[in-house]
């Protein structure tokens, strides 16, 4: 039995399963040390406040040392990047065949979308980021201070890493907290870096004191702006499915 | 009253909060019939010290009660208006609240709301105060308010105002990421009679102005270059290392029109004849329909009905074939009337008018074959020519490769399909598809993100009109 042990985060799951790929095989298992944490990426989480990535978790995956595979290409690092984040229970032995697959195909793997091995990580990488791209316009900041803003979310796939180097390049100049409520982190920006943090589920700061005229002044556009006579709140809910309606500041559904 | 009024919005007066909810109440509610919500087609990067950027694919940030999305804070500067149009909640003669904003509440509400991620940027558009020209300088000045003293590099859609000085539209369109001047009706008869005050050289010499215009500031697509106005700088391409420029860029987002759908008499095929012209000689990027809402008693319309909602979802259907799957509205309407198909989408209807071209043979045939098979998407059709250079596929194979079959079928033929569904005349087809055709449609724009398997770099791609 060869089972390989890894810290939880995406390069140490790598780490461990390149000896493997390199001499053709799999693992037996694959076991993630200390279960109750969240798939923590901290030491990846970094990213100069300029944009320019130097992690995996900044999205670019060139320029790590560990990811310079022959055959393996860069998007399909990208949907194991992805995948990975789902949190799917057997994702790492998914990954694993996979990737050893990818390199029988030289590169190619991805034309594979018939074979089970590769559908399914297409199939979790396309469910991370299409929750991704949701929370990209649904994410909702508060002010809970001077240039600082504080959001909440609870999300199905750890999108964290892969959501924040965004609100890092749209928000530069404004300092704010993003909480993953059901893994309890924050993915926390000071204007220079941003990294993941732990934060408790029920740690919620207070409002400002600007921060409800500004809400109550969305939550009348909302309104405002539904054209009555073509009222279709099942739409609305389809592409607003309940479970982000906690979160939002507007109220759907009326 | 209305001057007293009008006098105020000049000066840079800021009212309570409360004050601007009334606003907002009223200047929203006045936009609302407003079709074109699109934050899409434009790329900005956020250089320092300046607030947001622009993605391509565009972000929709919630939807309204009515199932369509928010994407823009989308206002009226003001409601007040001197034209008299008929079909128009806001036209000169109607007994309704009016408000205006200043320019300076307005930029400071967008910035409000868009440091909270409610929006992707300001939606601005205006009935007409004075005169045309003042009314765009009054909302050249809010959004110069925004690009100069907030920075702000989100996404600004600005209503080019029928008649106003060209000099002002230059401007605006520096400052914009898209103009769009509206057409509003589909012929220059209808024009005349419901909007008299407004004619088609008033709509169509600003829209070639605005196309010309685009062709001398935007470089060729493949060449842009990081380019800066007003002092933030601009990215329209992929984020690379360019040199930086010092030409302007002007509405790199392109332009849109609106037309009001089944207020005046226009058949289908007259309708999307001007949008494939607008799309061709103008170079518009997007044209909206709007299924007529009647707003007013007036004489000149057709009387009270419901709102023509399924026509309007069959034109964005036809749109969207015109603009993504390469077919001309002489091929769609070829071999039958001039109208769209009310039981099927135009896809289907131009298939059961072609038995000829079918069955379509997934392993050989050329995209754009793959893309003329009702139920295949861009992405189903891109997945089988991805998928087959690795391997014949067969029926089963579809399935995996996330092809929805149920229309697909009759029109597919592979390696194990069903011989039975394949070359049925049209008439027994036609039973076939409304069996499995779903009863209730649920009118709506067509967005991007509607498609299965939603990849922005597609989308990208569909808007920016490469393939």
């Amino acid at each position: 039995m060869q089972i390989i042990r890894y810290d939880g985060s995406f390069y140490g799951l790598i780490s461990a399963l390149v000896p493997f790929l390199k001499q053709r095989r799999l693992p037996d298992a694959v076991e993630r040390e200390n279960q109750q944490q969240p798939l923590l990426a901290i030491e990846e989480a970094e990213i100069e406040a300029k944009g320019t990535a130097i992690s995996i978790a900044g999205g670019n995956l060139h320029d790590a040392e560990l990811f310079r595979i022959p055959g393996i290409s860069r998007e399909t690092w990208q949907n194991a990047w992805y995948a990975f984040l789902s949190e799917d229970k057997n994702i790492e032995l998914r990954l694993a065949r996979y990737l050893l697959l990818a390199l029988e195909k030289r590169g190619a793997v991805d034309a594979y979308q018939t074979d089970e091995r590769v559908r399914s990580v297409h199939r979790l990488a396309r469910q991370v980021s299409v929750e991704r791209h949701r929370f990209m316009g649904l994410l909702r900041f508060r002010s809970i201070g001077a240039n600082l803003y504080y959001a909440s979310i609870n999300s199905d796939s750890f999108v964290l890493p892969v959501l924040a180097p965004f609100f890092v390049r749209r928000f530069v100049g404004q300092q704010w907290i993003i909480h993953d409520r059901r893994r309890e982190v924050a993915a926390v920006y000071n204007l220079k870096t941003w990294t993941i943090i732990e934060r408790k589920s029920a740690d919620i700061p207070p409002d400002a004191s600007e921060e409800s005229a500004a809400q109550h002044l969305w939550q009348c556009f909302f309104d405002s702006i539904a054209v009555r006579e073509r009222l279709n709140l099942a739409l609305q809910q389809k592409c607003i499915p309940k479970k982000y309606w906690h979160d939002l500041i507007e109220k759907p559904g009326r | 009253m209305a001057n007293e009024i009008v006098e105020k919005v000049t000066d840079h007066g800021h009212g309570s909060w409360v004050a601007v909810a009334d606003k907002l109440r009223i200047l929203a509610g006045a936009a609302r019939y407003d079709v074109s919500c699109a934050s899409s087609g434009s790329s900005r990067g956020s250089p320092a010290g300046s607030l947001g950027n622009v993605v391509p694919s565009g972000i929709c940030h919630s939807w309204a009660a009515d199932g369509r999305c928010i994407s823009l804070l989308k206002v009226l500067f003001t409601n007040f208006c001197v034209y008299d149009c008929a079909y128009c909640m806001n036209r000169r003669s109607n007994d309704i609240e009016r408000a205006a904003f200043s320019p300076s509440e307005l930029a400071d509400l967008t910035i409000s709301f868009y440091r909270r991620n409610y929006i992707e940027g300001l939606f601005l558009s205006s009935g007409i105060i004075k005169n045309p020209d003042y009314t765009m300088e009054l909302l050249i000045r809010c959004v110069k308010l925004l690009r100069e003293n907030h920075g702000f590099a989100g996404y600004i859609h600005l209503k080019a105002i029928p008649g106003a000085d060209p000099d002002l539209i230059l401007q605006a369109g520096k400052l914009a990421d898209r103009l769009s001047v509206n057409l509003e009706l589909p012929s220059q008869q209808s024009l005349k009679l419901l909007a008299p005050d407004k004619s088609k050289v008033s709509i169509f010499g600003p829209m070639q102005r605005i196309r010309d215009w685009s062709l001398e500031y935007n470089p060729p697509a493949g060449k842009q270059r990081l380019v800066s106005y007003s002092g933030i700088t601009a990215l329209t391409s992929a984020p690379a290392r360019h040199q930086p420029a010092t030409r302007p860029v002007f509405v790199p987002g392109g332009q849109s029109t609106q037309l009001i759908i089944g207020a005046s008499p226009e058949d289908d095929r007259q309708i999307l004849t001007l949008s494939e012209s607008l799309y061709k000689k103008m170079q518009l990027k997007r044209v909206y329909y709007s299924a007529y809402i009647p707003l007013n008693h007036d004489s000149r319309l057709p009387a009270t009905q419901p709102p023509p909602l399924l026509r309007e979802h069959r034109l964005y259907q036809a749109d969207w074939l015109l603009r993504f799957y390469r077919f001309s509205v002489n091929e769609l309407f070829e071999n039958g009337p001039p109208l769209l198909d009310n039981d099927f989408d135009p896809k289907i209807m131009w298939a059961l008018r072609h038995p000829e071209f079918f069955p379509v043979d997934v392993n050989r045939a050329d995209f754009e074959s793959l893309l003329r098979v009702p139920g295949l998407g861009m992405i189903s059709a891109r997945r089988i020519v991805q998928a087959r250079r690795v391997g014949r596929l067969n029926i089963e194979d579809l399935a995996k490769l996330g092809v929805v079959m149920k229309r697909a079928r009759y029109f597919l033929e592979a390696p194990g399909s069903d011989s039975g569904t394949l070359g049925l005349d049209p008439a027994r087809l036609r039973q076939r598809l409304l069996a499995v055709e779903p009863p209730v449609i649920k009118p709506k724009q067509l967005t991007f993100e509607d498609m299965t398997g939603f990849q922005p770099e597609i989308f990208k791609d569909a808007v920016m009109g490469q393939f």
